[in-house]
């Protein structure tokens, strides 16, 4: 993904690229330079070196100077000339490209509303890409050199060269350093896709010197780039990329392919981000949510760990975003956030946990269907005998008969929990290990159909069944359908989830 | 005869309800005590008999509110089935009765739960580390049983 520079003079061609180093921490990055001189190819990476503490104490920026360590390789195997220990010059023409946002003359940046300058010159606040650009000879054979670390060149610089190495005027390598593994324009490009705010620009400038090759900056350019100027200008589109920026400079995880962004607190959160990742391993769960909300750039997920809520999930709007059906055109806007609470992450089973993520990932669909039936997963793949146009009558039923706080719950009670059991059957294997199986196996029930009888074996299905309706208990049916509280029915669910919740394994292991 | 009367009531609030919510709060460990009897907002009820040994065996602890909200305690002998794979059973063992009046300002008792209400109950009680039920020892009067109780929650989503 890195983009290619070339410098040509008489005899001479060099090619030079960035090294994405995943493990690599630092701001100090690597090139690649591969040169032909006179008729004779060699390779050599070169290290600039970034003093990571001036960064910190933001007294250095981009600008960095460096130490040279050129290697030799792709020494030509004919010339027998293994290793001569010359030293070197390398020419560095150092071009630092930095997003920089030009105000408007009243002084309006461009992540502000200007209305065109009354004050003079700029008209409208801009961003552009400013290039600092400075040459210099770097001596890598002793310790004086210019990059200031002193470093050593290993051995020759690949033989058959006429120059004389120590000549400043006859440089061994010229290159320039290529902190960016994106092309040229690429920053500019997501920055006018974007119109990013300061601490947004901080961060896009920030990765280009990221050694891992910052790929969460890729993948928005790789997101950015194909779109068009209508899909850039789209509010939705600019608010998703402004969350994901957020969510990016938070350290959290974006999926840009499905609209779905983990919040650095989900994203870091390692049970709870493990736990999502088995659940995406349901065929079922994927076809309702990941398919639905990756279906539209227009439809967003972002999920978040929080610890001040006093329900175990919940599934609300994004703030600030726009979630709304343009009247005219039909298309719909939905920016969604998931909330999950982090003290029931901590003391519930990880089958509980993907229970509740699942649960909420049906309100996040429903939401959608709500809103306009025939978008998102049709209905139908998720429940044979419902399409989309019998659903649209189903919610407008029930949002028009339930109570308001429970319109979702009264339709998933009556329409979905076989979904729900489909999923958690799915995902059994992968969450409950097979002993803690066999001892949910040895428990006994309350035969239903015949409560004075004997007590009938563990249900993996009955299980799942009553496992789907803990959320659900406040509904007009469940109450109708479960209680009184001593009803054999009502004991088995409390005693299925006390299992369910409190006995199967807190951890999830990748 | 009345005048008794009123010093019993007395006594039996200032008894019940002399427990310290803030000092409560701050404990990682808490006990709480079961009724005698079921009935009059509470019920205890038997889930499976332990066949090995019938003191071990599981029960449901039902406090209920005038509200119609219900605060539950699930006695099982292992907490969890990782607990039942490493064999560490729940904590369960018999202590002399005079630790009830020694201890009663940390006691949650039925009447302390009504006085604040199930949610600040309920915040209470998730608080806590570890919860101890206590009821009484049917083979000796002198004893009283702590068993090691679960708090049980359908929370809502």
């Amino acid at each position: 993904m890195s983009f290619v520079n070339k410098i040509t003079s008489d005899n001479y061609v060099s090619y030079t690229m960035r090294l994405v180093e995943p493990l690599d921490a630092s701001y100090s990055y690597s090139n690649i330079v591969i040169q032909e001189r006179n008729g004779v190819e060699e390779i050599f990476t070169i290290r600039y070196i970034n003093d990571d503490n001036a960064r910190t104490n933001g007294t250095d920026g981009m600008n960095m100077k460096s130490g040279i360590i050129p290697y030799d390789g792709w020494e030509d195997p004919d010339d027998g000339n293994t290793g001569g220990g010359d030293d070197d010059f390398v020419e560095i023409c150092n071009d630092i490209r930095v997003l920089t946002p030009i105000p408007c003359g009243c002084g309006h940046m461009p992540w502000e509303t200007c209305k065109g300058s009354t004050c003079g010159n700029p008209l409208y606040p801009s961003l552009e890409i400013v290039t600092q650009q400075e040459c210099y000879l770097d001596y890598t054979g002793g310790n004086g050199n210019t990059g200031g670390t002193g470093n050593i060149a290993s051995g020759n610089t690949g033989g058959g060269t006429n120059q004389d190495p120590t000549d400043p005027e006859d440089p061994d390598i010229v290159t320039t350093p290529i902190s960016s593994v994106l092309p040229d324009g690429a920053l500019l490009t997501i920055a006018e896709c974007i119109t990013p705010n300061q601490e947004q620009l901080d961060w896009i400038n920030e990765q280009q010197t990221k050694p891992d090759g910052s790929p969460n900056l890729v993948s928005i350019w790789n997101y950015v780039d194909d779109l068009d100027n209508n899909e850039c200008a789209d509010q939705l589109n600019q608010s998703f990329f402004k969350q994901a920026i957020d969510a990016f400079d938070s350290g959290g995880k974006v999926d840009f392919e499905n609209r779905i962004i983990k919040d650095s607190t989900f994203f870091n959160n390692e049970k709870v981000n493990c736990i999502y990742d088995k659940l995406t391993q349901s065929p079922k769960f994927k076809t309702l949510f990941i398919d639905t909300f990756g279906e539209s750039d227009a439809f967003n997920v972002t999920f978040k760990v929080v610890n001040n809520i006093s329900v175990n999930g919940i599934t609300g709007s994004l703030p600030n975003s726009i979630n709304n059906i343009n009247r005219t055109t039909g298309e719909v806007n939905l920016n969604l956030l998931i909330r999950l609470n982090e003290q029931y992450i901590n003391s519930s089973s990880a089958i509980a946990v993907a229970k509740t993520i699942l649960h909420e990932s049906i309100h996040a669909y429903l939401k959608l269907k709500y809103i306009k039936c025939n978008i998102g997963t049709p209905f139908d793949d998720i429940i044979d005998d419902i399409d989309d146009k019998n659903l649209e009558e189903l919610l407008n039923y029930y949002y028009d008969t339930a109570c308001p706080e429970e319109e979702q719950h009264e339709f998933i009670f009556a329409n979905m929990i076989p979904t729900m059991q489909d999923i958690l059957a799915d995902i059994r294997d992968s969450l409950i290990p097979e002993n803690h199986q066999q001892n949910a196996e040895a428990l006994t029930f309350i035969d239903e159909t015949n409560p004075s009888g004997p007590e009938i074996n563990w249900n993996w299905n009955e299980f799942y069944k009553y496992f789907s309706m803990a959320g659900l208990q406040n509904t007009d049916a469940f109450q109708f359908e479960m209680l009184p509280v001593d009803s054999p029915k009502y004991q088995n669910y409390t005693n299925y989830i006390n299992t369910g919740i409190n006995s199967f394994t807190k951890n999830c292991i990748d | 005869m009345k005048k008794q009367c009123l010093l019993l009531f007395l006594f039996i609030v200032y008894g019940c309800f002399s427990q310290n919510l803030d000092k409560l709060k701050n404990n990682e460990v808490l006990f709480v005590i079961s009724e005698n009897h079921n009935g009059d907002f509470f019920k205890k009820t038997k889930v499976s008999k332990n066949e090995k040994d019938t003191k071990r065996d599981s029960f449901w602890y039902d406090y209920y509110f005038k509200d119609g909200s219900i605060i539950k305690f699930s006695y099982r002998e292992y907490t969890d089935f990782d607990k039942k794979e490493k064999n560490k059973p729940a904590l369960f063992f018999s202590i002399n009765k005079s630790f009830l009046r020694k201890n009663k300002d940390i006691i949650i008792t039925k009447q302390f739960m009504h006085k604040i209400g199930c949610s600040k109950s309920m915040d209470l009680l998730k608080n806590a580390k570890t919860i101890l039920l206590i009821e009484e020892n049917p083979n000796n009067k002198k004893e009283v049983m702590l068993k090691e109780v679960i708090l049980f929650e359908i929370g809502i989503e």
